[in-house]
Protein backbone atom coordinates (compact mmCIF):
# COMPACT_ATOMS: atom_id res chain seq x y z
CA UNK A 1 0.00 0.00 0.00
CA UNK A 2 1.82 3.26 -0.59
CA UNK A 3 1.07 6.70 0.64
CA UNK A 4 -1.69 7.47 -1.53
CA UNK A 5 -3.73 4.46 -1.09
CA UNK A 6 -3.02 4.98 2.62
CA UNK A 7 -4.15 8.58 2.32
CA UNK A 8 -6.97 7.90 0.38
CA UNK A 9 -8.05 4.86 3.26
CA UNK A 10 -7.67 7.66 5.82
CA UNK A 11 -10.08 9.76 4.29
CA UNK A 12 -13.14 7.38 3.20
CA UNK A 13 -12.21 6.16 7.57
CA UNK A 14 -12.36 9.45 8.82
CA UNK A 15 -15.58 10.25 6.38
CA UNK A 16 -17.48 6.90 7.85
CA UNK A 17 -16.99 8.29 11.65
CA UNK A 18 -17.69 11.54 10.87
CA UNK A 19 -20.99 9.91 9.34
CA UNK A 20 -21.87 7.54 12.23
CA UNK A 21 -21.17 10.26 14.81
CA UNK A 22 -23.40 12.97 12.65
CA UNK A 23 -26.33 9.96 12.62
CA UNK A 24 -25.83 9.52 16.03
CA UNK A 25 -25.71 13.54 16.81
CA UNK A 26 -29.11 13.95 14.19
CA UNK A 27 -30.95 10.92 16.13
CA UNK A 28 -30.65 12.80 19.16
CA UNK A 29 -31.33 16.33 17.81
CA UNK A 30 -34.41 15.05 15.60
CA UNK A 31 -36.32 12.83 18.03
CA UNK A 32 -38.93 14.64 20.17
CA UNK A 33 -38.16 12.98 23.44
CA UNK A 34 -34.20 13.11 22.57
CA UNK A 35 -33.57 9.67 22.82
CA UNK A 36 -31.72 8.08 19.78
CA UNK A 37 -33.49 4.99 18.79
CA UNK A 38 -36.83 5.60 16.97
CA UNK A 39 -40.29 4.21 18.44
CA UNK A 40 -42.37 2.51 15.99
CA UNK A 41 -45.31 0.90 16.44
CA UNK A 42 -46.31 -2.74 15.87
CA UNK A 43 -48.11 -2.12 12.33
CA UNK A 44 -44.75 -0.49 11.63
CA UNK A 45 -42.49 -2.83 12.88
CA UNK A 46 -44.16 -5.70 10.66
CA UNK A 47 -43.65 -3.77 7.63
CA UNK A 48 -40.66 -2.70 8.76
CA UNK A 49 -39.62 -6.33 8.61
CA UNK A 50 -40.85 -6.77 5.27
CA UNK A 51 -38.19 -3.42 4.24
CA UNK A 52 -35.87 -4.80 5.38
CA UNK A 53 -36.69 -8.78 3.47
CA UNK A 54 -36.76 -6.57 0.19
CA UNK A 55 -34.15 -4.60 0.56
CA UNK A 56 -31.70 -8.03 1.35
CA UNK A 57 -33.61 -9.72 -2.21
CA UNK A 58 -32.42 -6.67 -4.23
CA UNK A 59 -28.79 -6.93 -2.70
CA UNK A 60 -28.47 -10.97 -3.36
CA UNK A 61 -30.33 -10.19 -6.78
CA UNK A 62 -27.48 -7.62 -7.35
CA UNK A 63 -24.57 -9.24 -5.96
CA UNK A 64 -25.72 -12.54 -8.16
CA UNK A 65 -26.12 -9.96 -11.24
CA UNK A 66 -22.69 -9.18 -10.31
CA UNK A 67 -21.14 -12.21 -10.17
CA UNK A 68 -22.82 -13.17 -13.69
CA UNK A 69 -21.21 -10.22 -15.05
CA UNK A 70 -17.80 -10.46 -13.51
CA UNK A 71 -17.73 -14.89 -14.91
CA UNK A 72 -18.66 -13.26 -18.43
CA UNK A 73 -15.54 -10.50 -17.97
CA UNK A 74 -17.40 -7.56 -17.73
CA UNK A 75 -17.13 -5.09 -15.47
CA UNK A 76 -19.10 -2.37 -14.26
CA UNK A 77 -17.49 1.45 -15.14
CA UNK A 78 -16.97 2.52 -11.40
CA UNK A 79 -14.10 1.78 -8.96
CA UNK A 80 -14.01 -1.31 -6.19
CA UNK A 81 -15.42 1.12 -3.21
CA UNK A 82 -17.97 2.65 -5.16
CA UNK A 83 -19.01 -0.86 -6.37
CA UNK A 84 -19.02 -1.74 -3.01
CA UNK A 85 -20.91 1.15 -1.74
CA UNK A 86 -23.91 0.53 -4.70
CA UNK A 87 -24.55 -2.59 -2.80
CA UNK A 88 -25.35 -0.26 0.36
CA UNK A 89 -27.48 2.12 -1.33
CA UNK A 90 -29.39 -0.21 -3.38
CA UNK A 91 -30.71 -2.35 -0.11
CA UNK A 92 -31.15 0.71 1.63
CA UNK A 93 -32.94 2.71 -1.00
CA UNK A 94 -35.64 -0.70 -0.89
CA UNK A 95 -36.26 -0.13 2.26
CA UNK A 96 -36.33 3.07 2.52
CA UNK A 97 -38.83 3.00 -0.43
CA UNK A 98 -40.98 0.57 0.74
CA UNK A 99 -41.47 1.61 4.45
CA UNK A 100 -42.15 5.29 3.46
CA UNK A 101 -44.85 3.97 0.61
CA UNK A 102 -46.14 1.91 3.70
CA UNK A 103 -45.95 4.60 6.80
CA UNK A 104 -43.92 2.59 8.26
CA UNK A 105 -40.48 5.08 7.85
CA UNK A 106 -41.36 8.02 10.16
CA UNK A 107 -41.49 6.67 13.79
CA UNK A 108 -43.79 8.20 16.88
CA UNK A 109 -41.04 10.23 18.76
CA UNK A 110 -39.68 11.23 14.54
CA UNK A 111 -39.44 15.67 14.73
CA UNK A 112 -40.17 15.05 10.74
CA UNK A 113 -38.94 18.64 9.97
CA UNK A 114 -35.40 18.75 11.53
CA UNK A 115 -35.18 15.17 9.80
CA UNK A 116 -36.37 16.82 7.04
CA UNK A 117 -33.39 19.66 7.36
CA UNK A 118 -31.01 17.25 8.38
CA UNK A 119 -31.63 14.81 5.26
CA UNK A 120 -31.48 17.98 2.83
CA UNK A 121 -28.51 19.17 4.15
CA UNK A 122 -26.48 15.79 3.59
CA UNK A 123 -27.92 15.76 0.18
CA UNK A 124 -26.43 19.38 -0.26
CA UNK A 125 -22.91 18.56 1.07
CA UNK A 126 -22.82 15.40 -1.13
CA UNK A 127 -24.31 16.91 -4.15
CA UNK A 128 -21.51 20.30 -3.69
CA UNK A 129 -19.00 17.67 -3.92
CA UNK A 130 -19.87 15.95 -6.92
CA UNK A 131 -20.59 19.37 -8.57
CA UNK A 132 -17.04 20.17 -7.76
CA UNK A 133 -16.03 17.06 -8.80
CA UNK A 134 -17.76 17.44 -12.09
CA UNK A 135 -16.05 20.83 -11.88
CA UNK A 136 -12.45 19.57 -11.91
CA UNK A 137 -13.25 16.47 -13.82
CA UNK A 138 -12.08 13.98 -11.49
CA UNK A 139 -15.83 12.75 -10.92
CA UNK A 140 -14.98 9.97 -13.92
CA UNK A 141 -11.18 8.74 -14.27
CA UNK A 142 -9.84 6.60 -16.89
CA UNK A 143 -13.41 5.91 -17.84
CA UNK A 144 -14.37 4.93 -14.20
CA UNK A 145 -16.41 6.10 -11.74
CA UNK A 146 -13.94 7.47 -9.27
CA UNK A 147 -14.54 7.69 -5.45
CA UNK A 148 -16.34 10.25 -5.41
CA UNK A 149 -18.90 7.93 -7.21
CA UNK A 150 -20.32 7.64 -3.51
CA UNK A 151 -21.23 10.83 -3.06
CA UNK A 152 -23.10 10.59 -6.09
CA UNK A 153 -24.97 7.66 -4.83
CA UNK A 154 -25.61 9.49 -1.43
CA UNK A 155 -27.11 12.33 -3.58
CA UNK A 156 -29.07 10.61 -5.54
CA UNK A 157 -30.17 8.16 -2.34
CA UNK A 158 -31.31 11.38 -0.63
CA UNK A 159 -33.14 12.69 -4.17
CA UNK A 160 -34.82 9.40 -4.33
CA UNK A 161 -35.93 9.78 -0.52
CA UNK A 162 -37.25 12.89 -0.82
CA UNK A 163 -39.27 12.79 -3.84
CA UNK A 164 -40.95 9.28 -2.66
CA UNK A 165 -41.72 11.24 0.83
CA UNK A 166 -43.05 14.15 -1.61
CA UNK A 167 -45.53 11.32 -3.44
CA UNK A 168 -46.41 9.92 -0.13
CA UNK A 169 -47.39 13.28 1.36
CA UNK A 170 -49.31 13.63 -1.71
CA UNK A 171 -51.14 10.34 -1.70
CA UNK A 172 -51.96 11.05 1.92
CA UNK A 173 -53.55 14.48 1.58
CA UNK A 174 -55.33 12.75 -1.64
CA UNK A 175 -56.77 10.25 1.02
CA UNK A 176 -57.74 13.30 3.66
CA UNK B 1 -63.15 -5.95 5.61
CA UNK B 2 -63.16 -2.20 7.01
CA UNK B 3 -64.07 -1.74 10.97
CA UNK B 4 -66.99 0.87 10.51
CA UNK B 5 -67.66 0.09 14.53
CA UNK B 6 -64.53 1.43 15.16
CA UNK B 7 -64.61 4.38 13.16
CA UNK B 8 -68.51 5.19 14.60
CA UNK B 9 -67.02 4.34 18.08
CA UNK B 10 -64.52 7.17 17.59
CA UNK B 11 -66.73 10.04 15.77
CA UNK B 12 -69.10 9.31 18.97
CA UNK B 13 -66.45 10.75 21.14
CA UNK B 14 -65.62 13.25 18.85
CA UNK B 15 -61.91 11.84 18.53
CA UNK B 16 -59.55 12.39 15.11
CA UNK B 17 -57.38 9.19 14.50
CA UNK B 18 -54.20 11.50 15.05
CA UNK B 19 -56.26 11.94 18.92
CA UNK B 20 -56.94 8.09 19.08
CA UNK B 21 -53.83 7.20 17.73
CA UNK B 22 -51.57 9.71 20.53
CA UNK B 23 -53.58 7.73 22.90
CA UNK B 24 -53.06 4.12 21.91
CA UNK B 25 -49.46 5.52 21.11
CA UNK B 26 -49.32 4.32 17.61
CA UNK B 27 -49.15 6.32 14.34
CA UNK B 28 -52.40 8.04 12.66
CA UNK B 29 -52.02 5.37 9.57
CA UNK B 30 -52.00 2.58 11.85
CA UNK B 31 -55.65 3.42 12.69
CA UNK B 32 -56.37 4.53 9.66
CA UNK B 33 -55.32 0.87 7.91
CA UNK B 34 -57.05 -0.72 11.24
CA UNK B 35 -60.14 1.44 9.98
CA UNK B 36 -60.09 0.34 6.27
CA UNK B 37 -59.63 -2.90 7.35
CA UNK B 38 -56.23 -2.93 5.84
CA UNK B 39 -54.53 -4.52 9.23
CA UNK B 40 -55.15 -6.28 11.81
CA UNK B 41 -53.97 -5.68 15.23
CA UNK B 42 -52.40 -7.57 18.29
CA UNK B 43 -54.83 -8.18 21.12
CA UNK B 44 -53.06 -5.34 23.09
CA UNK B 45 -53.66 -2.73 20.65
CA UNK B 46 -57.15 -4.15 20.47
CA UNK B 47 -57.91 -3.77 24.42
CA UNK B 48 -55.80 -0.04 24.06
CA UNK B 49 -58.42 1.06 21.86
CA UNK B 50 -61.13 -0.53 23.21
CA UNK B 51 -60.35 1.15 26.75
CA UNK B 52 -59.66 4.59 24.99
CA UNK B 53 -63.68 4.37 23.07
CA UNK B 54 -64.71 2.90 26.53
CA UNK B 55 -66.12 -0.32 24.53
CA UNK B 56 -65.59 -3.98 24.74
CA UNK B 57 -63.26 -6.08 22.76
CA UNK B 58 -66.76 -7.72 21.30
CA UNK B 59 -68.58 -4.38 20.26
CA UNK B 60 -65.67 -3.26 18.19
CA UNK B 61 -63.80 -6.18 16.76
CA UNK B 62 -66.39 -9.38 16.79
CA UNK B 63 -67.54 -10.07 12.80
CA UNK B 64 -71.13 -10.76 13.09
CA UNK B 65 -72.37 -13.39 10.30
Amino acid sequence: MDAYNIGKLAGVLTGFVVGIVLVAVIARFANRNKKMKTEYDERQNVIRGMGYKYGFYAVVLYAALQTILAVAGIELPMAPEVLAFSYIFLGVTVTFVYCVLNDAYWGLNNNRRRYLILMGLIMLLNGAGVARAIADGSLIVDGKLSTMGMNLLVTVMFIIMMAVMGIQTLREKAED
Amino acid sequence: MKNLKLKSARAALDLSQEELAKRCNVSRQTINAIEKGDYNPTINLCIAICRELHKTLDELFWEED
